[in-house]
């Protein structure tokens, strides 16, 4: 019934949408033009959904952070053109020679939404609040790479436990002491300096400050807002981002008024330190669920930008269009994400790698991808995308049926004959469906193997694959950084490493060394090494993942749209947008990396996780 | 009637009990973790432990029971767990009135429509007129409400642009310019329903003796209609419009999507997806007291219609 209303719409939405409109594609927004060859009126940007929080420390949603990142500025910024780290409240930073310690210098004249001015010890307290374990931060493990900071964070959940729960803890061995804060690697040393001292020399630890994650909030506002019982911290009360008017931040722009579900309006703030590099006085931000509607509403000209796919046909017919030169708006990237099968390595038939080799070496990816994706994803040939500047990843070993037979013969399998029902689980979705529905025939037709299909929603299937009870699984995962590690660490043997999300029961003692040693590694070319080699493992030699493609991503933005670059991060900060006249694209765009539409559009694009 | 009314009343409470507690084992039954709702990655352990004691997941479920009930009868609608720990009142409580107001006014299209179109084809029963008022009523009955939501905004909003493409009207000036299509879509449905049950009940009571007593007393056709018979036709519509009425003020999932209107539909669809069962069970909450409560008020409404049923329930009270 669901497939039925999406095609409904989806044919309907083709149709409204590209059918010549009156006026034609040129926006026309209510608010009229200010002068000539100046922006005529807010950029709107069109969001999947509506944002669930705008507090740096518990986001975790890419909706969430294009939302946030317009109001907080952290140490460092992420260049959506380039991927470089360049200054932001941090005007610059010493690295220390074994590269293990950072000293940020703030700018002076960097202030909060209210005046107040911007110090390192608003980053030292905000990091900390990320440490509390009362602020139950998802992202809390991308600072685990600062000194103590892991054991900050566990010691302090173990003391606010019961005290009988805390003495189970001790008896069985996983009582953390607590530990003062002054012990953790970050230290502000003076209002304007900052120290963080990391566990090992991380290439990436920039990538990390850039993060909104990492960004500061206001003490004196979040410690307004705090809810305490008997003394004790139990939440923030959410009205200190809500309600606009108590919303004190330190970034570009001030949010000036948002109804939830219909827009977010923000204004740019006056006394912002880089105000005249900020171009567009006012933004929109409209949280718009249906992929129809808001395809309809940016091709009527009430959006701006759209940083998602319409749906499928839709999608296509764009895609077609730009390739005949017909539009220029269409734009899809390749994502540092992968869309992959894992293997319960702890169950038959796949706890002998050499079925799970054989069983990824029925897939024929390149038929796949061609069939079934549809903005331009590539075949995997590895579980890190390509990419990562000096890593490259092996390859592993390819669609070769009579290889994957004799695999299979040689696990005690011959023809498929003894093997066990396959299941395949993946989440509710047309294309998770497609996909598993192609595999199964794949596996059927080269291994003789009995395959069933199971669908579930998200929540059941995370439920069945964290207990291990499941054959194969679909999932996907995007990189929070670019580098290999953000892929590799997750398969470190559960429960310890792997950071909850290993759910293959995969072990592999070499590979955890491995993996422990890149981390604390601090020449890049053996650290490289020491990552390929584990991944090697992991694709050539193991695989409790089947790696299937790499995803990609598509945005329309209308041609006067400037300063605004799809990545393969997905990070595209709108603080440096503004809409211009049509045709002032050419001016100051060129070098945004926007390639032609058609030229991306052959890179296609399409499940979504 | 007081006395019956003081009994409907306070039969109001143990209904919602009993609907809490059924709703209460579902959500509960249903499999998924409530504080991880959609998230793909989980995240460390320290996290999804505090998380559950916010929630009240570090409890067992008989307790969580009783906590969640206390906080409702105080009026707490609870926190959100998948929208980052909003309050469901604060969340809940503007799409309401927002859904409320777009029910409303699809409602009284509806009962408007319906109405005039059910009395036109009763009086000219097997004439062409109500052979034709059966092609909206058809349109309005098969066409599910995505089909006639996007071709409406397809037609009156692409094509010829005279309303709204969607969103929420910013002021009272834009009402009619943003709500108008999502009403009509809204109302379509229940315009085929209201004149449908309007017409079959109108050509009864036309051959009612009361009916032919005002005909013979030289009462002209339209004061036939609308002063006798409208009164007692139009008790079957006063039925079905006490739930209509709650089920179309709740808000409805696909034309708030296509209309992207901020109502309660897409809350409760979203909500049972992320398994964020404080939202699910305080939406079923809503919508149950507003069943009831229009449920009391049509029966209410009953008997300012129909005297009959007040003498009755007067005599019944006496007795």
């Amino acid at each position: 019934m669901g497939a039925v209303i999406r095609n409904t719409i989806a044919m309907l939405g083709l149709l409204a949408g590209l059918m010549p409109l009156p006026g034609g594609l040129v926006g026309c927004g209510r608010e009229g033009q200010v002068g000539e060859g100046q922006p005529v009126r807010p950029l709107r940007v069109l969001n999947q959904s509506e944002v669930q929080t705008l507090d740096p420390a518990r986001i975790s949603w890419q909706i969430d952070i294009r939302a946030a990142d317009l109001l907080f500025d952290g140490l460092t910024q992420t260049h959506p053109r380039t991927l470089e780290n360049i200054p932001c409240i941090a005007e610059r930073w010493d690295l220390s020679e074994d590269g293990k310690t950072y000293t940020f210098h703030l700018r002076r004249d960097a202030t909060w939404s209210n005046g107040d001015r911007v110090t390192a010890h608003d980053f030292a307290w905000s990091w900390q609040r990320v440490l509390d374990p009362e602020t139950a931060a998802d992202y809390v493990y991308l600072m685990y790479v600062i000194r103590n900071a892991q054991r900050y964070n566990e010691g302090r959940a173990c003391s606010l436990e019961p005290l009988p729960r805390q003495a189970e803890l001790k008896v069985k061995g996983k009582f953390v002491e607590a530990m003062p804060f002054d012990q953790v690697g970050i230290k502000a040393m003076d209002d304007y300096t900052l120290r963080v001292e990391l566990v090992a020399a991380l290439p990436y630890f920039l990538d990390l400050t850039s993060f909104i994650t990492f960004k500061p909030v206001h003490r004196p506002t979040i410690e307004k807002f705090t809810i305490r019982q008997d003394g004790r911290v139990v939440d923030v009360d959410t009205d200190w981002y809500l309600q606009p008017g108590n919303l004190v931040c330190n970034g570009p722009y001030v949010l000036e008024s948002w109804v939830q579900r219909q827009y977010m309006r923000y204004v740019k703030r006056a006394g912002y330190y880089d105000a005249e590099k900020i171009p567009s006085q006012r933004i929109e931000i409209l949280p718009i669920s249906d992929p129809s509607t808001a395809f309809k509403m940016y091709d009527q000209g009430e959006a701006d930008i759209m940083p998602f796919p319409p749906l499928r046909r839709v999608s296509e017919a764009l895609i077609r269009r730009a390739e005949q030169g017909r539009r220029d708006d269409v734009h899809v990237s390749l994502k540092f994400g992968t869309y992959f099968y894992r293997l319960n390595t702890q169950r038959k038939p796949f706890d002998d790698p050499r079925v799970r080799m054989a069983f990824s070496r029925a897939i024929d990816r390149e038929l796949l991808t061609r069939r079934l994706c549809w903005l331009g994803e590539k075949p995997a040939t590895s579980l890190v995308p390509p990419g990562v500047r000096g890593y490259e990843s092996p390859t592993m070993a390819g669609f070769d049926p009579e290889a994957a037979r004799k695999l299979l013969a040689e696990a005690g399998y011959p023809a498929g004959k003894g093997l066990p029902v396959v299941g395949i689980m993946f989440n509710k979705e047309a294309s998770h469906q497609a996909i598993a529905e192609s595999i199964k025939d794949m596996w059927s037709k080269y291994l003789g193997a009995t395959v069933e299909l199971l669908s579930l929603d998200r929540g059941s299937l995370r439920q069945k694959v964290q207990s291990l009870d499941y054959s194969a699984a679909r999932a996907g995962w995007y990189g929070d950084y670019l580098d290999p590690i953000t892929f590799l660490d997750m398969f470190m043997t559960a429960p310890e490493g792997g950071g909850g999300n290993n759910d293959t029961g995969f072990s592999n003692p070499e590979y955890d060394h491995l993996i422990t040693e890149a981390m604390r590694e601090s020449d890049a070319k053996r650290r490289n090494g020491l990552m390929r080699r584990a991944e090697e493992i992991l694709v050539v030699e193991q695989l409790p993942i089947i790696p299937l493609y790499y995803y990609a991503d598509m945005y329309l933005f209308r041609p006067e749209v400037k300063g605004f670059w799809p990545n393969q991060m997905g990070i595209n900060p709108l603080r440096w947008a503004e809409v211009g006249m049509a045709g002032d694209s050419k001016q100051g765009d060129k070098e945004a990396g926007r390639q032609g539409a058609a030229t991306q559009a052959k890179g296609t694009a399409g499940g979504r996780s | 009637m007081s006395t019956w009314l003081i009994r409907r009343l306070l039969a109001l409470p143990v209904v919602l009990l009993v609907i809490y507690t059924v709703s209460f084992l579902l959500v509960e039954a249903a499999p998924g973790d409530p504080v991880l709702g959609q998230r793909d990655r989980i995240p460390p352990r320290v996290v999804v432990d505090r998380l559950r004691y916010m929630y009240n997941y570090d409890m067992p479920m008989w307790q969580r029971y009783g906590v969640w009930l206390g906080q409702y009868v105080r009026g707490d609608l609870g926190t959100s767990t998948s929208y980052g720990h909003q309050p469901v009142a604060q969340l809940v409580g503007p799409a309401f009135v927002r859904s409320a107001a777009l029910g409303f006014m699809a409602l009284a299209l509806a009962v408007v429509v319906g109405t005039v179109v059910g009395i036109v084809a009763a009086t000219h029963q097997n004439q062409w007129i109500d052979q034709a008022s059966l092609v909206p009523v058809l349109l309005g009955i098969s066409l599910p409400s995505f089909v006639t939501a996007a071709v409406l905004q397809i037609l009156f909003a692409v094509v010829v642009p005279v309303f709204a493409l969607g969103g929420w009207p910013d002021g009272w000036g834009e009402v009619l310019y943003h709500l108008t299509l999502p009403a009509i879509a809204l109302a379509m449905p229940i315009v085929a329903y209201v004149s449908r049950l309007m017409r079959a009940s109108m050509i009864e009571t036309l051959r009612m003796d009361f009916v032919r007593t005002a005909r013979a007393k030289g009462a002209s056709p339209g004061r036939v209609v609308f002063k006798h018979a409208l009164r007692n036709a139009f008790l079957p519509v006063l039925s079905f419009l006490g739930p209509a009425a709650a089920a179309v003020m709740t808000g409805s999932f696909v034309v708030e999507q296509v209309f992207r209107l901020p109502g309660m539909g897409d809350f409760f669809v979203k909500a049972v997806l992320d398994r964020d069962r404080r939202m699910v069970l305080s939406i079923v909450l809503v919508y149950a007291a507003l069943l009831v409560t229009f449920n009391v008020v049509t029966d209410m409404m009953y008997g300012v219609l129909d005297p009959r049923i007040r003498v009755q329930e007067e005599k019944g009270a006496g007795s």
